[in-house]
């Protein structure tokens, strides 16, 4: 038992206790439809749930390769650069993703293109021979068969 | 269901080991078993992670690690508990009973029902939950789930923004019950073991409080928590903060139990390995855990061995993990001139992150404004030691953030919100222990009794 005076009775610890448990009701009847709200606009915000199936293929013909080289068609540093690698890596786990364009140990190559492009074109460029498009803006590459 | 299994599997064996090391001081059995049921969950999360990462290291393949490392926590949880069952003594020093707690009650109950609804929510328009969750902790989980490839977690290669030098318990725990499964990048056991977490940090919290100054100061301060905005972003979202406030509260918790119990030596040794998952959780883990070694060092004296006894083994993985597979960072250096502005930037910005932890009325600061005022602070002001650590934490956040080589701006916006909610279960904590215990009985009854 508490010494008295660390003790407190009378009205103050109900009107302490009634204080806390109605803003605490009141707290979560508001965070309750805001949360909503914000889960309902954003949402899953890089798509990430949609981004395992995008790679699936990628990753399936890549089987066997602990490394594959990934580039992106975003500005090189961006946020969304990033953001798109790093979805593309939780993706492609447990492959390592190389996003360094001048390394020539790496067999096959990602790329990720945010819209229809010249897909074989821009592999030429990076000397890689494109193997297939396999849709969603997902191209698979093979290094240097091209020059 | 069967992928949320291994969560509930280590679960249990947690909670033979807290029943095990922790002898009920008087507290009333609803207490008892809430503390118990999340320490259990936090130790037994915990440990079996560690030791899953550990068999891996030495070799052995994902799945029978996994399935290794919660046979021996249940199977030594098991024996430990039945050998010790008979030792459980009951040192009569419960908690003052209040009539009024139910009003507590009541508001937690509906509190819950919105908390567990909104969890929901966001788990089904987020399974994967938020950046934190995807690009660090699971990510890095599917590495260690895949057979050969648990290196790749710590891989230099990694992108920087995904952090392979982050210690590796809560990925572990993830890659632990996919590894189980087989069902590896599989939602369920990351948001079941993140939700868990959430709901076993506010638990601590109410427990905790409730154990050492009663039901209602218990109700009060897991209330004020419920209040904070962040904590209901974050709940559901499977960010490795949540767990690890729950390892640094639960730990601070047992601590505070244990001196109250002349340095009981079962809850010293819970504290020790309760801060040193912390230590594996997160870097600013490491930051408590050294803290309140050394706090519990100068209290308890010779007393301390246990605790730090207890905290060694997963401290020496965290050491060893930093000095041989961590990956180098360059996120600190030495910045010339401007101090005072940057220093003003951070404090400035942790401001309008308390500002922003409610909607006022309903705000955290509201609610511990009114228990202060209320209740009143106890005469003398102990215990202050809780607060070291907590001090040393939060002093810590600050020296991150001037040492920081990130776009400081970027870093405090993507950051400081998080940090706030990792400190705050624990800020709580130690102010309502300072705070006095509501009894039941009139002023002028209570006057009298001082009196007396």
């Amino acid at each position: 038992m508490p010494e008295p005076q660390n003790t407190v009775a009378g009205a103050r610890p109900i009107a302490a206790l009634a204080i806390a448990s109605v803003l605490a009701m009141g707290a979560s009847i508001e965070y309750f439809g805001l949360i909503e709200k914000l889960t309902g606009q954003a949402g899953d915000a890089y798509r990430i749930g949609a981004q395992v199936g995008r790679f699936a293929q990628a990753a399936e013909r890549t089987r066997g390769e602990t490394k594959v080289g990934y580039f992106n068609d975003r500005e090189k540093g961006s946020r969304g650069d990033q953001a798109a690698l790093a979805a593309a890596q939780f993706a492609m786990a447990p492959k390592l993703l190389v996003a360094d364009e001048n390394r020539r140990d790496v067999k096959y190559w990602v790329g990720d293109f945010t819209a229809p492009r010249e897909f074989a074109r821009i592999g030429e460029v990076k000397n890689l021979e494109l193997i297939g498009d396999l849709g969603g803006g997902v191209v698979l590459y093979r290094q240097g068969a091209v020059k | 269901m069967i992928a949320v299994l291994p969560v509930f599997a280590a679960w249990g064996a947690g909670w033979l080991w807290v029943l095990a090391l922790r002898r009920p001081c008087g507290e009333p059995a609803a207490a008892r078993w809430a503390m118990d049921l999340a320490l259990g969950f936090a130790l037994g999360v915990g440990a079996s992670a560690t030791l899953f990462f550990v068999l891996l290291a030495a070799g052995l393949g994902p799945a029978p690690a996994a399935i290794v490392s919660d046979m021996l926590a249940l199977g030594g949880g098991l024996v430990f508990w039945w050998r010790r069952r008979n030792r459980l003594v009951e040192p009569a020093d419960p908690p003052p009973a209040f009539k009024w707690a139910w009003l507590g009650w009541i508001g937690l109950a509906v509190s819950a029902a919105f908390l567990a609804g909104s969890m929901a929510q966001t788990q089904s328009t987020m399974p994967q939950g938020d950046w934190d969750a995807w690009a660090i902790w699971n990510m890095r989980a599917k590495f260690l789930a895949s057979d050969g490839a648990w290196r790749g977690a710590v891989s230099p290669e990694l992108s920087q923004r995904t952090h392979p030098e982050y210690p590796l318990l809560w990925s572990s725990a993830t890659a632990k019950a996919w590894s189980w499964t087989g069902e590896t990048g599989h939602p369920a056991a990351p948001a079941a073991a993140g939700a868990l977490a959430s709901l076993a940090l506010i638990t601590m919290l109410l427990a905790g409080i409730w154990t050492l100054r009663g039901a209602a100061s218990g109700a009060m301060a897991a209330l004020a928590l419920i209040t904070a905005v962040p904590f209901w972003q974050y709940a559901a979202l499977q960010y490795a903060d949540i767990p690890l406030s729950m390892f640094m509260v639960g730990a601070l918790c047992l601590a505070v139990l244990a001196e109250r119990q002349e340095w009981a030596p079962g809850l010293m040794a819970l504290s020790g390995v309760l801060a040193s998952l912390a230590a594996w959780t997160k870097d600013e883990g490491l930051v408590f855990c050294s803290a309140l070694g050394i706090t519990v060092l100068v209290m308890a004296r010779k007393r301390a061995l246990i605790w730090a006894m207890a905290a060694a083994p997963v401290a020496l993985v965290v050491v060893v993990f930093k000095l041989t597979l961590a990956p180098g960072s360059a996120v600190w250096g030495a910045h010339r001139g401007d101090f005072g502005g940057r220093l003003g930037l951070i404090l400035l910005t942790f401001w309008d992150e308390i500002i922003g932890l409610g909607h006022f009325p309903a705000h955290p600061l509201v609610v511990v404004a009114a228990c202060v005022i209320l209740l009143g602070v106890r005469r003398p002001l102990r215990p202050v030691w809780p607060l070291i650590p907590v001090a040393f934490l939060g002093a810590s956040y600050i020296g991150a953030y001037l040492a920081t080589t990130a776009d400081l701006k970027w870093h405090l916006q993507s950051s400081a919100g998080r940090l706030l909610l990792q400190i705050s279960p624990l800020v709580l904590f130690c102010l309502f222990l300072l705070l006095r215990t509501p009894v039941n009985g009139t002023p002028a009854a209570q006057q009298a009794r001082k009196k007396r």
